[in-house]
């Protein structure tokens, strides 16, 4: 039985992260170096700290890590959140084919753009077994995202887009979806509204 | 005795004639997130060169400010006292500002009239009046 996904599609968004967390990290974080890191699955990265950008190694060359060039407004105004704070993204896809395959969902936040690069620390994988279907079936599932990782680029004050992939089948870019809280805290309408001589 | 003058009054040109050794509450109000804390600055100033706004440090209150925190916008409403020093009589604006936070002031233009201090020629210049009429009744004749 062939094996296809379809139609990642974005249906709600959960903030999880707490206030108490914002701060500590970013502030005891020392920044990572340039350097190659490796992922849990042993997928091997390549970080430039200057640029804050990260690239995929795959059969001896470099990728960076960008947004789909479809984009669609995501389907929520503008969530915030705070620097390490979880973010659960909850996702619909169409799968059919034998069961016993298992897969990779990957998630990730980047610049509001079209093909705009990923930020380093707002990524995250998981692994799903899809039921056997011989027709399509929509599969509902969700992935929690850590909004940002000790070392990396904060993005504070900066919006992001997100989307989703299953192996190569990539959903759209969802732009607008989140704005990073400044942590240090963020201010506006500040007003005289009246003077007394006392 | 407590004098108010709203935002509006002083939109439409009115002042606050203050004098020194007065004390002057500025009540103002922002909106915040996340924040624990924040400076609060009022002064008075005047304009140098046609644009260049100078604090007068004789007219200035620092203040710092303990937040509540919070990830939803808050409404914090303030107030700090500005007392008149020893600065010159004129025309002075009122600046609150949040000196660590870029883009965050208010400020109204020639707002406050600061009344010239009592100098001792204005409580002599009665006394020797008075003292020279007196002088004058001893001096007119008188009738035996």
């Amino acid at each position: 039985m062939r094996v296809e996904v379809a139609e990642i599609s974005l249906v709600g968004v959960q903030a999880l992260g707490s206030v108490a967390q914002v701060g500590a990290l970013e502030s005891a974080a020392p920044a990572l170096p340039s350097g190659w890191y490796t992922d849990p699955a042993g997928q091997r990265y390549y970080y430039d700290a200057p640029s804050g950008r990260m690239y995929v190694y795959s059969a001896g060359l470099l990728y960076p890590l960008t947004l789909p060039d479809d984009t669609v407004p995501a389907p929520w105004s503008r969530l915030d959140v705070t620097f390490a704070s979880t973010v659960r993204f909850n996702l619909t896809y169409k799968y059919r084919g034998p069961g016993s395959k298992s897969f990779t969902l990957y998630a990730a936040v980047g610049n509001n753009a079209a093909g705009g690069g990923e930020w380093s620390g707002y990524a995250k994988s998981k692994g799903i077994s899809p039921v056997e279907s011989a027709d399509w079936t929509t599969i509902s599932d969700s992935i929690d995202v850590v909004m940002g990782q000790a070392g990396f680029p904060t993005h504070s004050g900066e919006t992001g887009a997100v989307y989703f992939k299953i192996e190569s089948y990539k959903s759209p870019a969802y732009l607008d979806a989140l704005y990073v809280v400044t942590a240090t805290g963020e201010f506006d309408t500040l007003a005289i509204t009246n003077l007394v001589k006392v | 005795m407590l004098v108010e003058t709203s935002i509006a009054a002083l939109a439409d040109g009115e002042k606050v004639q203050v004098s020194p050794g007065d004390t002057l509450r500025v009540n103002y109000s922002f909106r915040y997130r996340i924040a624990k804390a924040v400076s609060v600055w009022a002064s008075l100033y005047l304009y140098s060169a046609g644009f260049i706004l100078n604090r007068v440090s004789g007219a200035q209150e620092k203040s710092s400010i303990t937040l509540t925190e919070s990830t939803e916008w808050q409404d914090y409403p303030g107030q700090i006292d500005i007392t008149i020093g020893s600065i010159g009589a004129g025309s002075f604006g009122l600046i609150v500002e949040m000196p660590a936070i870029p883009g965050m002031e208010a400020k109204i233009d020639d707002c406050i009239e600061v009344m010239a201090a009592p100098g001792i020629t204005e409580w002599i210049e009665p006394l020797i009046m008075i003292a020279l009429m007196g002088m004058m009744v001893r001096m007119m004749p008188r009738e035996e």
